[in-house]
Formats: C-alpha cells, structure tokens, sequence
C-alpha cells in the first residue's frame, strides 16, 4: 500500500509538471516539482530507506519518460541528490525546511550546470552569462518559492504514508 | 298652525339640500368640500399605512424565505449557464483550430495527417519539446515532421503507443535547412536555450532585409520543402566574418501551441552512412 501510495503522489506531481508547471516560467527558468518532490521526501523524519530509494527509482523513471534529457545525466545528479541529502538527514539536518531550502537551490543549480555542460559538450554553443542569467538563476529563485509548498505537500504525504510512525 | 310651521320647516330642508345638491353638482362647493375631508383623508392614510407596515410585518419573513430560495435557484441556474458558457467556448475555440488546421491539410492534399493534441511540455528548462496524445498506434513514427495551419513545428523525436514527443525548432540541437522567399539563397536556422531562432549561414553577397520572409528548403531530407517558419527581424552583417546572421521572429507561438499536425506520410532521409568520416568510424 505504501509503494502505491508513493507511485501513485510522483504520477500525479508528473502529471502537474508535464502539463501545468513546465508552462510556468521565469525568463527561461523552470520549476523541477519532481526534484523538489524527492528532496522533501527524503528530509522527512523516519523516512525507511527503501521507500527513498523506490520514490527516487520510480521519479527517475518518470522524467526519463517525459524528458528529453540524457538518461545519464539524470541518474547521475538523482544519485547525488539521494546520497547527499539523506546523509545530511541523518548527520546535520537540524530543521527540515532550511535543509529543503538549501538543497533546492543547491541541485537545481548542480542539476542545471551538469546538463549544460553535457549540452556544451555535444556541440551545442552557449554563452555561459546568459545561461547564468536567464536559466540557472531564474530556476533556483522559481525552485525556492515552490520549495516549502512542496515540502508541505510531501509532509502531508509522509503522514498518509507512516500513520502509526507519525503516532508514535 | 303646527302643521303648517312643520310643512314649511319641510319644504325649507328640502329646498335647502337641493340647493345644496345643485351647488355641488355646479362646482360651487369643491373648496368647501376639500376642506371639510382634508382631515378624514389624513386620517385615512395615516391608517392605512399603519395596515400595510403591520401587513408586511406579518407576511414578510414566509415572502424572504420564498425569495431566498428563488435566488439560490437562480444562482444555480446562473452558475450551471456560465459553466456551459464556458465549456461551449472551449469546444468553439478547439473547434476553430481544428477547423484552421484541416484548411491547412486540405491546402496541401500531397500530404497524409494526424492531428493531435498538445500535452505537455518538456520539464527542462534547457529542452524545448512538446509531447503529443498520438502514438505509434496512430501511425507516427520518429522523424515525422509536425506542422501548424501557420508554419512548421518540429520533427517527431520520440514515440510510444500513445504519446510522442516533438522536439520544437526552438530547441539548442535543433537545425533546420532553409530558404529566403524571395531570393535563391539557402540557410540554415539554429534554436537556441532562451526559444529565439537565428537564421545562420546566409552568404554575405544575399540582400538579406527585415521582413525576409523564411521557409523550409527541403535540403536534407528532414523537412518538406516551402513549410514557413517566420521573418527576418534584424540582421547581423561583418565584414569580416564568413557569413551573415539574423535574428528570426518564428510565425507560430510555441508557448501557446494546443493542437498540431503530424505529416505521416514524409519519411526523413537518414543520410548519416552518407557521411564520410562517420562511415569511417
């Protein structure tokens, strides 16, 4: 029932970025609800590992389907995302919504420069200024407002999910 | 002598209301009589309106329920109208693009195609791709150029059974063969990350203006030829560079796209093993 659950929270999150918030722009900068999604998933407290691991497979799966983006780039940065922010989870994290906030800005900027380097790298040319300007700045500051909506949002999911957890 | 004073005082009454009588009926006594009942009527009005004020004091609260209930009614049905209002207009705009498109298609009896619905767009702020309800189940098939009444589109990218994605002429890795329209010279335009086109390659010796008007060529295999794609804006001409550069006002808006045509019966000619250093590889 929890992995339906879970299927069940990205397909819709999916379906809102596809065909709602991918409109929603800032010059060039758009929102990553998937991202975000996994991000405040994995900072919530008594999260089990498996069920991280499964949310961030079946996103992973999701985008590859829906994106046009090199599935190696996607596993690579959703791999970091897992291992940094859950290790911080356990070892820093003091409270959750400044951890959400920090890593949204932080992979959106990590994911963006990664995949911009790869475009840059298959020969498609770039001025790395108005990169800065019109996406990668305009995609953290959108990734930020919706960052505590979401974190509200997979809060709100976490407690569905882990009742007794929640109880307890 | 009794009865004689009673005949006179008799007569007298008489005599005196039918003077009375004919007094009135002449008019003479208006001013008399409005006097006499101005009294009786204020009286009357003054009971009157006390009737009325305790009649609606009575009736009122049954009538303001019977209101209340009339108005949420009403609201309904306002409520309920608006809606169909709403959803008539939908399928009157849906239907007018889809009208457009099938002048389009019928403009260009040459071609088969599949008109589908704009889905989604891709979440990348890089990318510049849409994805569309028809599949491969419908016959697209990767590679297939997609157009609108107005211009061209992009070209298929990938397909599943029921969705595919298009990859927009706006896109980074997007290039297209072109042509000027009113000169034989051929180019090519670039997307770029930021959704403007540049229209590339455009030797120094062509008179190239604002206002060019810009269309497929064909060249390459990948588009069908004389498909619009949009106007020359401003150019960008230096001596001492190779070639000329303009920027490109496309005639569709891909952010507003809801509905496209898919030409299915273009197949792209893959001229990569014509290539000789990939052959070599």
């Amino acid at each position: 029932m929890r992995k339906i659950l879970i299927l069940f929270f990205v397909l819709i999150i999916t379906m809102l970025q596809l065909g709602l918030f991918s409109n929603i722009q800032i010059l060039a900068g758009k929102i990553d609800l998937l991202m975000l999604g996994v991000i405040a998933w994995i900072i919530q407290k008594k999260t089990e590992l498996i069920d991280i691991v499964i949310f961030s497979i079946i996103t992973v799966l999701f985008i590859y389907l829906i994106s046009a983006e090199p599935i190696i780039i996607i596993l690579s940065i959703y791999s970091i995302l897992v291992f940094v922010v859950y290790w911080s989870k356990n070892n820093i994290q003091q409270l959750p919504i400044v951890s959400m906030l920090i890593f949204s800005a932080v992979f959106t900027f990590l994911h963006l420069v990664i995949f911009g380097f790869y475009l840059q790298l298959s020969g498609i040319t770039m001025v790395a200024e108005e990169v800065f300007q019109s996406v990668i700045l305009p995609s953290i500051f959108i990734n930020l407002i919706a960052a505590i909506p979401m974190y509200l949002l997979v809060n709100e999911l976490h407690r569905w999910v882990y009742p007794l957890a929640e109880e307890a | 002598m009794k009865k004689f004073f009673n005949s006179i005082k008799s007569f007298t009454v008489v005599l005196f209301a039918v003077g009375l009588i004919l007094l009135a009926l002449g008019g003479y006594l208006s001013p008399v009589l409005v006097t006499l009942t101005r009294p009786f009527l204020g009286a009357q009005e003054w009971i009157s309106s006390r009737y009325i004020a305790v009649s609606q004091l009575l009736n009122a609260p049954q009538d303001v329920e019977e209101l209340r209930v009339r108005n949420i009614e009403l609201e309904n049905e306002v409520a309920r109208l608006q809606s169909q209002i709403i959803i008539l207009q939908e399928q009157l705009e849906e239907s007018q693009g889809l009208e457009e498109l099938l002048g389009y298609a019928r403009t260009r009896p040459q071609y088969q195609y599949a008109a589908a619905a704009v889905i989604g767009k891709d979440p990348s702020p890089f990318l510049h791709y849409i994805i569309i309800d028809h599949g491969s189940d419908e016959g697209i098939r990767k590679g297939m150029p997609v157009v609108t009444q107005s211009g061209l589109v992009g070209r298929v990218d990938a397909v599943t059974a029921g969705a595919a994605r298009v990859q927009l002429i706006t896109d980074p890795a997007s290039i297209v063969n072109v042509k000027l329209q009113t000169q034989e010279v051929n180019a090519q335009i670039n997307g770029s990350i930021t959704g403007e086109i540049t229209l590339d390659m455009v030797p120094q010796d062509a008179n190239l203006e604002p206002g060019e008007v810009i269309l497929t060529s064909g060249l390459g295999g990948n588009y069908p030829m004389d498909i619009i794609i949009g106007q020359v804006i401003t150019v960008r001409k230096f001596e001492n560079e190779l070639f000329q550069t303009a920027t490109i006002q496309p005639i569709i808006d891909y952010s507003q796209l809801q509905a496209v045509l898919v030409i299915k019966n273009f197949r792209p000619v893959d001229t990569t093993p014509l290539i000789p250093d990939q052959t070599e590889e």
